[in-house]
């Protein structure tokens, strides 16, 4: 960036200092130039070198050996011109691979360095890693928590945000897990490490996101790929033209003119325009290289807890077959503790709103798609107590009794997720769920379908009915419900064996690995999981739903600017090496054009900065959004 | 067995990384070594008693890139 800023001064002041001096600037016009030239071209001159040891024909080369021609014949603009244009589009690329590597460097930047052991009845301070499982680490304010433990003294208050997202800090007490990589606000505390180092999460967060980054297919860069071919035969055919005609100033001309500066800017800066605009209203696309995946998709597949419904479910029904409500409640808030799950959300917080306190547990087990189990302290002694679906009770040979099914299946009908409680072999109660819709979901469909989506389908591992519910409410025909994680792998891998690109929408809680295998995975990124946001391709900030017909379009407004610039940048340059063989252009005119063409190449690229249509065209809700000449949008809500 | 992770600082240029892909393999006592453009980051896994993190550190140096962190995982991920 420092090139960039250093040639591109230098030019400036060359220019400014000719226009004001008339002739006598131009000794000095010259010499800035030329120092302009250098400045940029020795980084250019190093690529094209680096590139040409592992046999690689370059834009650099061409640059290269162009800048050095101009200076030997005394263009010395020319030679500045062709130098900063390369290292401009060269900065802009890097700034679209920035915005790719920040997330992961805010992790490492996040993760903890030293740990306070107490060694030998001592205090000692030593890497975080250096602490062995076992030991007790005292967390003191301000402090990262070095490891993954429990704690056994002490209470203090603890910002996970990086870790789980959640931005209210908690209270950590004696008995209570912490996680490695949350920050103290306040208070000490004493843990005792179970995992540490590579093995705690937080580490492990930053190999997810790493490999994550690294796993999507790296596309070749375009220019590259046309570098190759492009080079040589420009080289070849200044030689010819040398040798035919004789005359180096044509040869030369020739060689400047067919530097494609407008083409090394024309992606990148597009896309980081573009980029620019989708972060600045909260939608986060992760990098160039992913935008023509998403300007693909043709399909999209929705989670539905946590994304197309609020995930913030309540217990509705709370029915007990024996023994009483608050007993229920307690045991089966008991064995849902440890789960992340929103249906466990739910009966927590009944439970808590009722102030019945969970009854003492221990041995928790969370069975994916299934539900959870614990051993709980009931009435009569320690139970395995399990709160789920019906495949949970089938699993640990539970029987339904036919008018307890009835009352199941009558909740299931009015599209509640019923949970049912079952320990000491026998069904107890059941607790109804329900999960209000997101405002935006109801238009969903059409605007999908309005921005080039043919196919939407839902994945679900909740109930037929409940799904169905959702999918009418929404316009969404193909439910697919009662799946487990791995089936949402697979109604996704079926999806693209039909040749469909598959944008999948969750918010990381049980469709991670499927949000891995799509094509683009989109998380909410308000109430998604860390390690969801972090991977996956695009993220909303907002939790607005309207946002994913918006991110769809946009890109495919991106790629063609990108397909307009690149076409356009390669036949002002065909045009002008035509007219340089055949004597009709010059190259202080060819130059000028050249130019020309690199200044519309980045206006129409920072078109998408301000750009037609703002997610707002797709909102959905009942504000209304006005749009003026000017582009400015103004909130009139609708009340 | 060591498994470290390397980021680099401004890894623009797809060439160098091949190139310095290339060299840390060639390290005595490197038993695998991997560039990632995509999140700008050298993976490697070496024999504690024959290589160092600082040796690492010197021919990332030399092929004119920089270390911004170091982060330690799990031998054989």
């Amino acid at each position: 960036m420092l090139t960039v800023a250093v040639s591109g001064s230098l030019v400036s002041i060359a220019w400014l200092w000719r226009w004001s001096a008339g002739d006598g600037g131009a000794a000095p016009f010259a010499a800035l130039m030329t120092l302009a030239a250098i400045i940029a071209g020795v980084p250019v001159a190093r690529e094209a070198i680096g590139r040409l040891r592992v046999r690689q024909f370059s834009i650099a080369l061409l640059v290269t050996i162009a800048a050095a021609g101009a200076l030997r014949i005394g263009e010395v603009w020319e030679a500045a011109a062709v130098t900063l244009l390369f290292v401009l589009g060269g900065w802009l690329e890097s700034l679209t691979l920035a915005r790719t590597r920040a997330a992961l460097r805010q992790l490492v930047d996040l993760a903890p360095r030293t740990a306070r052991v107490m060694r030998d009845g001592a205090l000692v301070v030593v890497g975080a890693d250096e602490v062995s499982p076992g030991e007790v680490v005292m967390v003191l304010p301000g402090d990262r928590v070095p490891v993954d433990g429990k704690v056994t003294a002490g209470q203090a208050v603890l910002d996970t945000a990086a870790l789980t997202g959640e931005p209210l800090p908690s209270e950590a007490g004696p008995g209570d897990r912490v996680l490695g990589g949350s920050i103290s606000r306040g208070g000490h505390l004493e843990v005792l490490a179970e995992r540490v180092g590579p093995d705690t999460t937080f580490s492990r967060l930053i190999f997810l996101v790493a490999e994550a980054q690294d796993q999507k297919p790296k596309v070749q860069r375009m220019l590259d790929a046309f570098a190759r071919w492009y080079t040589p035969s420009v080289i070849v055919a200044a030689i010819v033209m040398l040798v035919v005609t004789a005359d180096v100033h044509l040869a030369l001309t020739f060689l400047v003119i067919a530097c494609p500066g407008a083409l090394v800017v024309a992606s990148p800066v597009a896309v980081v325009a573009g980029l620019g605009h989708a972060a600045r209203q909260g939608i986060l696309i992760k990098g160039g290289e992913r935008l023509e995946r998403i300007a693909r998709t043709d399909t999209v597949a929705f989670d539905k807890t946590g994304t197309l419904t609020l995930g913030r479910p309540l217990v509705t029904t709370a029915i007990s077959f024996a023994g009483t409500d608050e007993e229920l409640i307690a045991y089966a808030a008991a064995a849902e503790q440890r789960s992340e799950h929103h249906l466990a959300t739910a009966v927590l917080q009944h439970a808590a709103n009722l102030s019945i306190a969970p009854a003492p547990a221990d041995n928790w087990r969370l069975l994916p798609g299934l539900g959870a189990t614990a051993n709980v302290e009931t009435a009569t002694g320690m139970v395995q107590v399990l709160v789920g679906n019906r495949r949970l009770l089938a699993a640990h040979d539970v029987q339904i009794l036919p008018d307890q099914e009835g009352q199941i299946a009558m909740r299931e009908a009015i599209g509640q997720t019923v949970a049912i409680v079952a320990f000491g072999g026998s069904v107890r109660g059941l607790l109804g769920i329900t999960d209000p819709l997101r405002p935006e979901a109801s238009h969903l469909v059409a605007a999908l379908h309005k921005a080039g989506v043919r196919h939407v389908t839902m994945l679900t591992g909740d109930n037929p009915a409940a799904a169905k519910r959702v999918g009418d409410s929404v316009g969404i025909a193909d439910v697919r419900a009662g799946l487990l994680p791995e089936d949402k792998v697979a109604a996704i891998r079926s999806l693209q064996a039909e040749g469909r690109v598959v944008a999948m929408i969750g918010d990381g809680v049980n469709d991670a690995p499927a949000l891995a295998v799509a094509d683009v995975s989109i998380a909410m990124g308000a109430s998604g999981t860390q390690a969801a946001i972090e991977t996956a391709d695009v993220a909303l900030m907002q939790d607005r739903l309207g946002q994913i017909p918006y991110a769809i379009s946009l890109s495919k407004r991106i790629m063609r600017v990108v397909r307009q610039n690149v076409a356009f940048a390669v036949g002002v340059v065909v045009i002008l090496m035509v007219g340089v063989i055949g004597k009709q252009v010059h190259l202080a005119g060819g130059m000028l054009v050249h130019e020309a063409s690199v200044l519309i190449v980045i206006a129409n690229g920072m078109r998408l900065m301000w750009g037609a249509g703002r997610s707002a065209s797709y909102d959905t809700s009942n504000n209304r959004r006005v749009v003026t000449a000017g582009g400015r949008t103004a909130d009139q809500a609708e009340r | 067995m060591e498994n470290k992770m390397f980021m680099l600082a401004s890894l623009n240029c797809p060439v160098c990384a091949a190139k310095l892909e290339k060299a840390a393999r060639q390290l005595p006592g490197m038993k695998a070594a991997r560039v990632e453009f995509g999140s700008g980051t050298l993976h490697t896994e070496y024999d504690g008693n024959l290589l160092t993190v600082e040796a690492i550190r010197d021919l990332i140096k030399r092929t004119g890139l920089e270390v911004s962190a170091v982060v330690t995982g799990r031998p054989g991920r």
